[in-house]
């Protein structure tokens, strides 16, 4: 279990450099000089243009190359000292993503609990329900709901709540009324998928014999659907809702623009129109790191709550990896045990009568 | 067997609702089990045996509707409310499966899944529940149970989670055991040690139905029969009474269509002559995989020859390596080591072109008829594609070829441009084998045709195989797990086990007179249904592996650690 | 079972005989028709042109006279800015999906018909690539590129083929696992015949579906874009952009966003419904079958 920890955080680290790599390559070809952009960006702020930071310029001047302008910042990151930005000269990168990070945690984290808390009862009833009007009626709703971005949720929620009924702010971030319409749109798209994924795994799981041993040994239907269905298939949910928090944790930027809520997404996207460099590398290597740890707990998670998984990583071995190499004619002297070896097990067909509808 | 019987069915009728309301009738049944009586239901896929058997306990889904009678301790389980018939699941009537690794909750462990329902139903305390669950254990045979209680059913070996399953729904005490195939995942020397679990449980004095395709495990098994087809009862008797003398047509065409060993053959005194004209020779072939968990010998050591117009099977247990081999010898997987020649040309030294020259001559036919024919293309199409490939003809000439190819298989021409899907399973068959005989090959491999289609398709298929072998001139390899296929069929048959050869020899001589150990543990596994199933002990370990193949008679070639077996007599 | 019979049976044929009979998957695709149509024929359609200004007519509200839907705060036709709003929203959609599935086409089928280091190589960028969150990278390249239609179609092409790469490969390698392939080989068939005459046949319907499903994330994509400013340069009219430019006035004048609003979301719906009506025709989702 270790040596599989050690062997992901190795990985984590390549990925966050290759990241790092790719947004500073792509930014050397953002048109404008150092100079030009560093001014733009304080002019922006109605600061004094003239008065370019001189610790900027030491950093990131016209006269340090690229390559060392890299190794300045990934040292800066290493050692959390980023140095100021371009924009705000006044503030170093890593303050600037410290004030905003809880802000967008604020939205993130009600907005999660949300969607769980509606996402898995109303998947397991449409589950529970399947081919009845209560099925259809819910997949129905929720496909619509999941066709509408957040942001259109947002602004439907502002027309009636705050334009209409006037109940609710239209923006801004002065207090906890300010939080109502961004959480609920925010978690709207993402209930209506999680409830569609826990109906499907309910129903796979459904279909397995177990379901209908368990009954044969005399369960209660809704005992069993709890202590086996329910709980197998609300592990995979896990490896879901883990990718899903990271995006509700960063990927605001379209909702903290519009209602003008100064989070991670919207100092990303000042960062990005000023062309903040230093900002820049740092708030997307903060989202890429947010995304590749909450991959890595999901996994570890996975792994705990699933034997299978579990015994797997203890005895050395990873998930068998699907088959390879098929198409190739000449694959001589190489091959894998997932695709070309053991034999067909003699399996006659089976009696599939009960699956007729 | 006097007095009241322990379950009495009374046209028992199910049928499933469509949407549209419609009702599609699936069972229609009758039958008596007494108390430690043994009953078998037999049928090919689709005869509403499941069907039937779930009923009886409510297991159906809403859409079943089920009217009749089955009395069992004094009560019509049949509208039996919910509750009552809750207490009759577990304690009173027990169900196991074709397939362990489904029917066991994959992250539970055994303990939790062999004591919970004995807390449901109140009948003691977690302590004796573990208790008992470890005696059920115990009982079917699994070693050291209070250790293996403790695991997940991955954990184990495939016999010994069916043994496991089985230990599941006995844990309750109950009267009645409804076995859904019990064992048609497991191979045959699993399969007799599973059987012989559930019979000495039968001994004990717990009534058994047996839900089973194969007429051999019913007779194996079983005091009385029932025959069900397209949801009806078709006849039902003496399992005796069955075998000598069935009375409708249908049972009689199972009966015919059921392959069995014949082991009073007399072994041919003058084999085949050995100077045949050898087609395909494969020598010291190895093959191995290199997995996450260690290395794989899949195929190890492994030498065959192919003569012109010969049969050659290949039987072995799965993991035996056998479809490994097929797959070497059609060069789809690459070897590790060894050689193969197809009448002369060295076909793993061939280049792309040689290669694609040499697979017209040889041809394949795989299992599962449905996933090998193209999904996408007509049978016109799939029957043409290995003209195509090989530029062969015009599409005019092709199609000539086809529409002869499909009579020759028996497959109404008319229906040339359907598509596979259309097709039954056995039908796909013939089109597969039509296909592989397109561009006229010499050789034939053929992978486990007949065992994903029911017994009398699956007799219908070998006939066709045996017709064309004679009419094309063709030779065959045949990898089976079913020795009676290969008696059927085969002039020589090569038995393989773990990646080696451990027996080969002319059919007659190898049915007459199995040298190796584990040849005679598969013989004597295998249960006929004509006659009496042969004396078996559980096997211990055999060695398959160790010592070298020696020749004991002319072409009967032994794996032997200790030279010089005795001659059986 | 006679009714079988006159089902068409290829691929193609087949899902589309099982589509139609979806009602609301036909009407949203007989919908995002009369979209295309409206979007083609936009300088017939519209009454003004949508950069046309009047300051001495702005905030009219809607049905006031020669402005069915009224005038913004610039003082232009709401409704002529709708429909030409559809083209942008419509073309970026299309092309920038268009983008999206070739390079998820190559990268995918490429990976898993070839196997091996390639494989790995290319899953491993696609894992890179992935850990951009979002919309994170289409911002990024539009900083780059500027905000031409051109370098916004690239950009969230560019931004959104991981995850179709993705499937592709899944489908690709599942596909693989089907015996006909081996049969094929077995008879001699090329490998690049096998994944371009036999397996991608077989993808049609997934494909499809995800296309059906990018389309939509495209458009989503351009409006939020331009919702943070980084959409088409005005004054060429988006939906993100009217949105934007409206919600700035949303209390006093609503009408200004409830009009993109709806179009927006009944173009979304009916992009979904078809989706969905094409993975249930093709059967290829993770959704149930009976």
């Amino acid at each position: 279990m270790l040596a599989y920890l050690a062997r992901r955080l190795v990985r984590l680290i390549l990925s966050l450099v290759a990241v790092s790599i790719i947004t500073f390559g792509l930014l050397q070809l953002v048109p404008g000089s150092f100079s030009e952009l560093a001014e733009a960006g304080t002019s922006e702020l109605g600061g004094d243009a003239s008065a370019t930071d001189p610790a900027l310029t030491e950093r990131y001047g016209e006269q340090v190359p690229a390559w060392e302008q890299y190794l300045t910042f990934m040292r800066g990151l290493v050692t959390f000292d980023m140095g100021p930005s371009y924009r705000y000269p006044q503030s170093t990168v890593e303050e600037l993503i410290i004030e905003a990070f809880p802000v967008s945690l604020s939205l993130a984290v009600p907005a999660m609990l949300l969607t769980l808390l509606i996402a898995v009862p109303v998947g397991v009833m449409a589950a529970v329900k399947k081919g009845k009007l209560a099925d259809y009626g819910s997949v129905f709703t929720l496909t619509t709901l999941q066709a509408l971005p957040g942001y259109l949720f947002a602004l439907l929620l502002v027309l009636v709540f705050a334009v209409w009924l006037g109940m609710l702010p239209v923006r801004g971030w002065a207090g906890p009324e300010y939080l109502v319409i961004p959480v609920v749109a925010l978690a709207v798209q993402p209930t209506a998928m999680l409830a569609r994924y826990v109906r499907t795994s309910m129903l796979e799981e459904l279909r397995e014999d177990y379901v209908v041993a368990a009954q044969a040994k005399g369960g209660r239907r809704r005992v069993v659907l709890v202590r086996h269905v329910l709980r197998n298939s609300l592990i995979p949910l896990v490896t879901v809702a883990g990718p899903l928090f990271a995006n509700l944790a960063t990927g605001t930027v379209f909702i903290e623009a519009l209602l003008g809520i100064p989070g991670l997404g919207r100092l990303f996207t000042t960062a990005a129109r000023t062309r903040d460099m230093p900002l820049l590398m740092g708030t997307t290597l903060f989202f890429a790191l947010i995304f590749l740890l909450m991959n890595l707990i999901v996994d570890m998670v996975y792994g705990l709550l699933d034997p299978r998984i579990r015994h797997q990583r203890s005895s050395g071995w990873r998930r068998p990896k699907p088959p390879r190499r098929l198409l190739a004619t000449t694959s001589r002297g190489r091959g894998t045990p997932g695709h070309d070896a053991p034999d067909r097990s003699p399996a006659a067909p089976g009696d599939v009568e009960v699956a007729r509808p | 067997m006097s007095g009241e019987p322990l379950l009495s069915v009374r046209d028992l009728r199910v049928a499933f609702r469509d949407r549209s309301g419609a009702m599609a009738p699936a069972a229609n049944l009758s039958v008596d089990v007494p108390a430690n009586g043994s009953l078998a239901v037999v049928g090919e896929s689709g005869s509403g045996k499941t069907v039937s058997m779930r009923a009886l306990l409510g297991l159906l889904p809403a859409t079943a509707v089920v009217s009749g009678e089955a009395h069992f301790g004094g009560r019509d389980l049949i509208g039996l409310p919910e509750p009552e018939l809750r207490k009759v699941r577990g304690p009173g009537i027990g169900m196991i499966f074709q397939n362990a690794m489904s029917a066991l909750n994959p992250t539970r462990t055994l303990k939790v899944q062999l004591t919970e329902h004995l807390r449901w139903h109140g009948s003691c305390d977690r302590k004796t529940a573990v208790r008992r669950a470890v005696e059920a254990l115990d009982r079917v045979g699994i070693p050291e149970p209070d250790r293996r209680i403790r695991m997940y059913p991955f954990q184990l070996s495939g016999g010994m989670r069916q043994r496991a399953m089985i230990a599941m729904s006995i844990v309750a005490g109950p009267r009645l055991l409804i076995a859904d195939e019990p064992t048609t995942a497991v191979d045959v020397t699993i399969q007799r040690q599973v059987l012989d679990v559930l019979k000495q449980l039968r001994d004990d004095g717990l009534a058994i139905i047996m839900i089973t395709h194969d007429l051999g495990v019913a007779r194996y098994f079983c005091d009385d029969v029932v025959v069900m087809k397209d949801g009806r009862m078709v006849e039902t008797a003496t399992m005796k009474r069955f075998i000598a003398d069935a009375r409708e047509p249908y049972s009689r065409k199972l009966l015919d269509a059921a392959p069995d060993i014949d082991l009073r053959v007399e072994p041919d005194q003058s084999p085949a002559p050995s100077d045949r004209n050898q087609l395909l020779q494969a020598r010291d072939l190895v093959k191995v995989f290199h997995g996450r968990g260690g290395d794989v010998h899949a195929v190890d050591d492994v030498s065959v020859t192919v003569g012109a117009n010969e049969t050659v099977g290949v039987v072995g247990e799965s993991g035996s390596g056998k479809s490994t081999l097929a797959r070497l010898l059609m060069r789809l997987v690459e070897p590790s080591s060894g050689e193969v020649t197809f009448d002369g040309h060295d076909l793993l030294a061939a280049r792309r072109s040689e290669l694609h020259a040499l697979r017209r001559r040889v041809q394949m036919v795989f299992q599962n008829p449905y996933g090998s024919l193209l999904p996408h293309a007509t049978v016109a199409a799939n029957i043409v594609e290995p003209l195509r490939v090989h530029h062969v003809g015009t599409p005019a000439q092709r199609r000539a070829r086809a529409v002869e190819l499909l009579e020759l298989v028996g497959i109404p021409v008319h229906r040339a441009d359907q598509y596979p899907r259309q097709f039954s399973g056995g039908q796909q068959q013939r089109i597969a084998i039509a296909r592989a005989l397109a561009l006229e090959p010499q050789l034939l491999v053929c992978d486990e045709p007949t065992s994903a289609l029911d017994v009398s398709i699956q007799a219908q298929i070998l006939d066709l195989l045996d017709d064309l072998k004679h009419r094309l001139g063709l030779s065959m390899l045949f990898i089976t797990h079913n020795l009676a296929v290969a008696q059927r069929l085969c002039d020589r048959v090569v038995v393989m086990a773990s990646g080696h050869i451990v027996e080969s020899a002319p059919s007659s001589q190898l049915f007459a007179q199995p040298q190796h150990p584990y040849t005679r543990a598969l013989l004597a596994a295998a249960l006929p249904v004509r006659s009496d199933p042969p004396p078996w002990q559980p096997a211990t370990s055999i060695d398959t592996r160790s010592g070298e193949l020696v020749e004991v008679t002319p072409q009967h070639w032994v794996r032997a650690a200790t030279p010089v077996p005795e001659e059986t007599p | 079972m006679s009714e079988l019979q006159h089902i068409p049976q290829g691929e193609l044929g087949r899902g589309w005989a099982r589509f139609k009979r979806n009602r609301l998957a036909l009407g949203s695709l007989v919908f995002v028709g009369l979209l295309v149509a409206v979007a083609l024929a936009a300088p017939l359609l519209a009454p003004y042109s949508y950069a046309e200004q009047d300051l001495t007519g702005r905030f009219l509200p809607p049905l006031s006279d020669g402005h069915l839907l009224g005038t913004d705060e610039l003082g232009r036709d709401v409704f002529s800015r709708l429909i030409y709003s559809l083209r942008t929203a419509l073309l970026i959609g299309f092309a920038a999906e268009l983008v999206a599935l070739a390079v998820a086409l190559v990268i995918g089928m490429w990976a898993a018909y070839q196997g091996g280091r390639v494989e790995q190589w290319l899953m491993g960028f696609t894992d890179i690539m992935y850990a951009f969150p979002n919309y994170l990278f289409a911002v990024l390249l539009v900083v780059i590129m500027g905000r031409s239609p051109l370098s916004i179609i690239v950009a969230i092409g560019i931004a959104s083929w991981v995850n179709q790469a993705r499937l592709i490969r899944a489908q690709v390698l599942k596909i693989k696992t089907f015996e006909f392939v081996e049969a094929l080989r077995s008879i001699g068939t090329s490998g690049f015949s096998i994944a371009v005459r036999h397996i991608l046949p077989n993808a049609v319907g997934p494909l499809l579906v995800t296309t059906s499903f990018g389309i939509p994330l495209a458009i989503i994509a351009e409006s939020g874009l331009a919702i943070l400013g980084l959409g088409v340069a005005p004054p060429t009219p988006s939906w993100g952009g009217m949105i934007i430019d409206g919600y700035t006035y949303v209390l006093g004048n609503p009408q200004l966003i409830v009009a993109p609003l709806t179009l927006f979301g009944l173009t979304m719906l009916a992009f979904t419904w078809i989706g969905d009506g094409l993975r249930d025709a093709f059967d290829t989702g993770e959704e149930d079958r009976a």
